[in-house]
């Protein structure tokens, strides 16, 4: 056992380093082009009906397939993953910025508007702050699923904790299946309470006592 | 009320169902029991097995789900299983935990591990005369280019290369692994990449690969059109395929197949790594049946 | 790709569901019925889900060894969550003077659990395996990862040898199947939610 993290405990560094890397980049292209896309959405809620079931129907695409093929068209560049990744992380927070909006209670955006808000007031005074504990809670969904499909990362070559899951699986190598696995396991249940911090902070104790 | 009951019930039954149909059963007097390969090879390799037990022989075999060789091995040494196809480099290195440096001075490597391997209970049989090493492949291009034949050649142009191989060519234990072999032969690539052994031969071909590691009778090598360079400073050891069979297999099948030994050996020698790639193109890139593909042969050898 | 790898998919899937019924359900029960536990319990279940697929199945290889019982077992925990949430909210949501008359004809606990308000929960159960289903029939993919076979291996091995037809056939297939149970089973829960609803009564 201490041999082997010796031996290989700069590999598991460098992993954790490049999958947390992968994770954030794309969580991050994510969480702006979906709250951008929900609040459009949420402007024409008829279009809503129609994007936000294709989109649940693509997240059913396996992984392997969807990654293995965009690196036919990409290549081995670290672009290959974070576009998938990106693409999966998209709409648990989507769903939950347009949901979140269109559930603000309609009274509080004619109060709004009596108050002479305009519009884009309306939105990032009173619409947005309301709906962000769906908007944080689909982000943290997100971000936990984005830290378990970026395992694939190393499928094509792009290295990530999935690089030492995947070399235990193949050598028969145990201690290497545990070295990916646990830093994954642990990312991901890291990152969630990261985000359930982030809530505490963000969200002022009346909304959250409402929601809850 | 009682839906909860019937719920209930219905779950016990299916766990019950599950539980009894889930356990193993006992050895027969006249099944051969192979769980098969994932691979090409392995599965054409069973599959002549069955036909050459079935067609000369009164005993049956059974052909189960694919599983990857280290669980075949650990199943046939549990005793679930009777015979896999393996290669005595591989039953050396993954199975036995050894090195070719453990291989004595005056033996062979095919003969040390038989000798090695007979506490638990499996040996080999006759080599079937492929050698499915491990192999360094290049675009024909890049042959024309530098005019390549041996390993050795690639060493001054390797830093302008990028070099492929699945996960588990890279882990720090072993010798017939990445680190040992390029220090060995002073390589020194551009860019190493890990991916998968599965996606391998797609990256290669779309040009991502300038180099890779292949396994010498993948039928896939002919498809890739990619030239194999001679390991010339004999780095790799011998990956001899051949049947690695329990030995109280043939006591237990007595009665029903007395010459069980003569007729698996059969297949001894019968093999070439040509013909191994001709063989498993068929069924990776031609998408011919397994069985077809087996039969056509094994007839062709004037065996069935 | 072939009905016969259809067929082991499917099986993997409600092999592993039926698992996490006979697990979930009495779990869930035991965070309704221990106050003290169900905190516990609910974070141990989400944890579960919030692992990596192939690190939980990477894990589970270490101690059982390759094949179908690895992934069944993976996937019963993977599934867990949903049963088991919708289980003790069910239980929590049934109406107070229900529970009420039920200790005034002198029910033990344990009875009126099993008796009066698990049957009421019976639609929020359901939801939790309509759930469960579908997460299960999406992470059985990574079955092909461990030696489970189903869809995974197929299409695994179908961009092995860059067979685009089944590629796309496969995946397909998959999402028909995840689509198909879902609708299937939230037509029963609909069927479930009116039978059960107490305004016929």
């Amino acid at each position: 056992m201490k041999d082997f993290l010796t031996l290989y405990w700069h590999h598991i560094l460098e992993a954790a380093y490049t999958h947390l890397v992968y994770v954030l980049v794309s969580v991050a292209i994510a969480f702006t082009v979906s709250i951008i896309l929900g609040i459009l959405l949420s402007r024409v809620p008829r279009w809503a009906n129609i994007i936000l079931p294709l989109l649940s129907l693509f997240q059913t695409i396996p992984g392997i397939v969807f990654i293995g093929l965009l690196f036919l068209f990409i290549g081995i560049v670290p672009a290959t993953i974070i576009t998938a990744l990106a693409i999966y992380a998209v709409f648990p927070i989507l769903k939950n910025t347009y949901v979140g909006i269109i559930e603000v209670d309609e009274s509080c955006k004619e109060a709004a508007q009596g108050c002479g808000m305009s519009g884009f007031q309306t939105l990032m005074q009173v619409e947005l702050p309301l709906a962000l504990p769906a908007i944080i809670s689909g982000l943290r969904m997100s971000l936990v699923y984005t830290v378990s499909w970026a395992v694939l990362a190393a499928m094509i070559g792009l290295g990530g904790l999935g690089d030492l899951i995947f070399a235990g699986v193949g050598s028969n190598n145990n201690y290497l299946i545990l070295a990916g696995a646990i830093p994954a396991a642990l990312m991901a249940i890291l990152c969630s309470l990261a985000i359930d911090l982030l809530r505490e902070v963000l969200i002022p104790k009346p909304i959250r006592l409402d929601i809850k | 009320m009682s839906t909860v009951k019937k719920v209930a019930v219905v779950l016990l039954a299916g766990l019950l169902f599950l539980a009894l149909t889930g356990c193993g059963d006992a050895k027969s007097k006249d099944t051969i029991t192979i769980y098969d390969g994932q691979f090409a090879e392995m599965k054409l390799i069973h599959q002549m097995v069955k036909l050459l037990v079935e067609e000369n022989t009164e005993a049956k075999v059974e052909i189960l789900d694919e599983v990857a060789p280290v669980n075949s091995y650990k199943e046939l040494v549990k005793g679930t299983a009777d015979i896999m196809n393996s290669y005595d480099g591989t039953l050396l290195t993954t199975y036995l935990h050894l090195d070719p440096d453990d291989v004595p001075e005056n033996m062979t490597l095919y003969d040390f591990v038989n000798e090695e391997a007979a506490d638990k209970g499996v040996r080999l049989l006759d080599k079937l005369g492929l050698n499915n090493t491990y192999a360094i492949g290049v675009s024909q291009e890049l042959v024309e280019e530098h005019d390549l034949k041996t390993v050795s050649d690639l060493v001054p142009i390797a830093d302008q290369l990028i070099f492929g191989a699945e996960h588990d060519f890279f882990t720090e234990e072993g010798s017939a692994k990445f680190n040992p072999f390029a220090k060995f032969y002073g390589l020194d690539f551009k860019e190493v990449k890990h991916l998968d052994i599965t996606l391998k031969y797609t990256a290669f071909e779309s040009g991502e690969l300038d180099v890779m590691i292949v396994y010498a009778t993948d039928g896939l090598n002919r498809k890739a059109q990619l030239t194999v360079l001679e390991d010339d400073r004999g780095y790799f050891p011998e990956y001899n395929g051949a049947l690695l069979v329990r030995d109280d297999m043939f006591e237990r099948l007595e009665e029903v197949a007395p010459d069980l030994e003569e007729v698996l050996n059969q297949l001894g020698g019968l093999f070439t790594d040509e013909i191994m790639v001709d063989l498993s193109y068929r069924v990776d890139v031609e998408k011919e049946k397994v069985e077809d593909v087996a039969r056509d042969f094994l007839e062709s050898k004037g065996l069935l | 790709m072939s009905w016969s790898m259809i067929a082991e998919h499917l099986t993997i899937v409600f092999a592993s569901v039926l698992f996490t019924i006979t697990l979930g359900v009495p779990l869930g029960g035991c965070a309704y019925l221990f106050k003290p536990f169900r905190r516990a319990i609910l974070w141990f279940v989400e944890v579960l889900q919030t692992v990596p697929a192939m690190a939980l199945l990477g894990i589970i290889m270490v101690f059982l060894g390759a094949g179908k019982t690895t992934v069944i077992i993976g996937l019963l925990l993977y599934a867990l969550m949903p049963v088991v949430q919708n289980t003790c909210l069910g239980l929590t949501e049934v109406d107070p003077g229900v529970k009420e008359v039920a200790r005034g004809m002198g029910m033990k606990m344990l009875y009126r659990l099993i008796h009066v308000e698990m049957p009421i929960a019976v639609p929020y159960i359901f939801t939790g395996i309509r759930i469960a289903v579908v997460i299960s029939v999406g992470v059985a993919v990574f079955a092909f990862f461990v030696g489970g076979g189903g869809m995974g291996k197929a299409i695994y091995q179908a961009i092995r040898v860059h067979d685009m037809s089944v590629i796309i056939g496969s995946t397909l297939t998959l999402m028909a199947m995840a689509m198909g149970l879902d609708t299937v089973m939230a037509f029963a829960e609909r069927h479930l939610y009116r039978r059960f609803s107490p305004s016929k009564e």
